[in-house]
């Protein structure tokens, strides 16, 4: 082993010289090989999971500003009615992969102006998630 | 060219490099993805803080439609669980009663922002305006040679004088008639010296009185006379008229005091004599005098806003004698803007009038006295001349009605609001 170690090195055709891989180095090769591959595939299941969790947010946020559109459309007197004031509206679902509930709120602030909370809820990997999106709209003369 | 004969191995370093190709792709796109998990969640704190941004700009308006003085925000405002907002308005280059409302939106926070977004507004705030240029409880005296554009109203006489012309208020305004309101001796009197009155087509003369002869009608003093003194426009004549049009209007005094004394005001607790040649500011104010005005020739009114008397007694509540205008035109040597002056005298015991506008007076406003207002001659006013008693206006006097120049609060005239623009910073 020693003389054919030192072959090794003095012999600059040594893949000529060799039959085969042994099984350990295959062992070797494949155990590097399966690290590497377990490593990305971490990253990309991982990479996976955010992006999803980004469609939902995108979703809930398009839901959330659909509405915001809606209300900013209506005329004053209409807006929040009829569970004007200060209450939650009645919820709204849409399916797409996930369930979205929407919670609409108009708070009167003053007489002419009112306040507009839009809440989208629904669940990801077990967790409950939200976004909120918030503006005022007053009584234009 | 080398050429490479032994290409045993080749195998093993294509594989590494393809391998190390492959890497280099697969963390080029977590990257990638990592990049855009982070782009969409700035996207979607950036769209909040748009949100809030637009509510600043309707809070805003809202305070601006309380008091036109409003200036702002002085720290952020929380809005919702969502964020905070802060607001500045200006009239900087901006027409008269135009706002420009500048409003900043932040998420979480104004101290420690994530996200801001900035939009900008000019909004429009009409103030209410009488819908007639000259109006007048109990009469109005026109003289010779007067153009007014828009509606004359009274529940009184209407004298007009020679050459008097009654025009729209501007292209396609559907204004310029003549109603009075009550019995047959408060109609109209045409060409009381001996000259004519010109209209536009398709205009109206209406008067509640009945007018024949039979009933003491048809004479000087009496019903809608000398209709044949009409030159131009053929209008409409309705004697004995019960529609709308000449329903009597509750008040000629438009100004809520009220409202009036609830801006931002300077006071005056004596009379006042503004001597010639100074220049007044009126830094968008209302300046209370408590017992009367004088403004004597020569004055310069710098700025907006109103002239207020209150009370006092005297020959004259305001008085404006020749040569008061707003700022000389830049370029233009003895031209001078349009003062955006109010004027406006709501008490007191004054024996000639509430209202004196003497010759070469260019306002842009409401002229509002409570007994009696007189313009004279070479007078030009973009507003409303209105009494609570009578209006007299003498030669050359050119009133068009329109938006007053600086914001009164009126009490039965609503104001209106109209968003100009709107657009992010």
């Amino acid at each position: 082993m020693l003389k054919y170690n030192s072959s090794l090195f003095q012999n600059i055709h040594f893949w000529r010289s060799s039959k085969a891989f042994t099984y350990i180095e295959l062992a070797i090769a494949m155990a590097i090989i399966a690290l590497i591959v377990l490593g990305f595939t971490q990253v990309f299941l991982r990479s996976a999971v955010s992006i999803t969790g980004m469609k939902f947010q995108t979703i809930a946020y398009n839901f959330a500003a659909d509405k915001m559109e809606e209300i900013k459309n209506e005329p004053f007197e209409a807006i929040g009615n009829p569970w004007y004031p200060n209450i939650w509206g009645t919820p709204d679902q849409i399916q797409a992969g996930n369930t979205f509930t929407r919670n609409v709120r108009v708070s009167g602030l003053e007489s002419s102006l009112k306040r507009v909370d839009i809440e989208v809820i629904w669940t990801e990997e077990g967790q409950n998630r939200s976004i909120e999106i918030s503006s005022l709209i007053c009584d234009k003369w | 060219m080398l050429i490479i004969k032994n290409e045993k191995g080749v195998a093993l370093v294509l594989t590494l490099a393809l391998l190390a190709v492959l890497s280099v792709l697969a963390v080029a796109m977590v990257f990638l993805g990592r990049y855009e998990t982070r782009f969409l969640v700035k996207e979607r704190l950036s769209d909040s803080a748009l949100y809030i941004a637009d509510g600043g700009i309707e809070y805003g308006i809202n305070e601006l439609q309380k008091s036109t003085g409003y200036q702002g925000t002085s720290e952020p405002c929380p809005l919702g669980n969502v964020g905070e907002f802060s607001v500045s308005v200006s009239t900087d280059d901006q027409p008269a009663n135009h706002y420009q409302i500048t409003s900043t939106g932040f998420v979480p926070n104004a101290n420690s922002p994530r996200e801001t977004r900035t939009v900008r507004s000019v909004v429009n705030i009409v103030p209410g305006t009488p819908p007639y240029a000259v109006g007048a409880e109990h009469g109005i005296t026109v003289a010779d040679n007067v153009t007014i554009k828009g509606d004359l109203r009274s529940n009184g006489q209407i004298v007009l004088g020679s050459n008097v012309k009654i025009e729209p208020s501007s292209v396609g305004a559907s204004d310029g008639s003549i109603y009075t309101s009550t019995g047959m001796a408060c109609g109209v009197s045409i060409g009381q010296h001996g000259g004519n009155l010109s209209m536009q087509p398709g205009r109206e003369i209406k008067s509640r009185g009945l007018t024949n002869a039979s009933q003491g009608g048809d004479t000087e003093n009496t019903g809608i006379y000398q209709e044949s003194k009409i030159t131009s426009g053929n209008p409409l004549i309705v004697e004995g008229d019960t529609s709308a049009d000449t329903n009597p209007l509750g008040s000629y005094c438009s100004v809520d005091v009220t409202g009036l004394d609830n801006m931002e005001k300077v006071v005056y607790e004596q009379f006042t004599e503004l001597q010639s040649g100074t220049t007044f500011y009126l830094s968008n104010k209302v300046h209370k005098f408590t017992q009367g005005v004088k403004f004597k020739s020569n004055v310069t009114f710098d700025g907006k806003g109103t002239i207020w008397v209150s009370g006092g007694s005297g020959v004259y509540g305001l008085e404006l004698c020749s040569n008061v205008h707003g700022p000389e035109i830049p370029g233009q040597p003895g031209k001078y803007y349009p003062s955006d002056v109010n004027l406006i005298v709501s008490g007191g015991t004054w024996s000639g009038a509430d209202i004196m506008i003497n010759s070469n007076v260019n306002i842009n406003g409401l002229i509002s006295g409570s007994t009696h207002v007189d313009a004279n001659a070479n007078v030009e006013i973009q507003g409303v001349i209105e009494s609570g008693g009578t209006v007299n206006i003498d030669a050359k006097v050119t009133i068009q009605w329109g938006e007053f120049g600086f914001q009164v609060p009126t009490k039965n005239f609503p104001a209106t609001t109209v968003v100009k623009s709107w657009r992010e910073l």
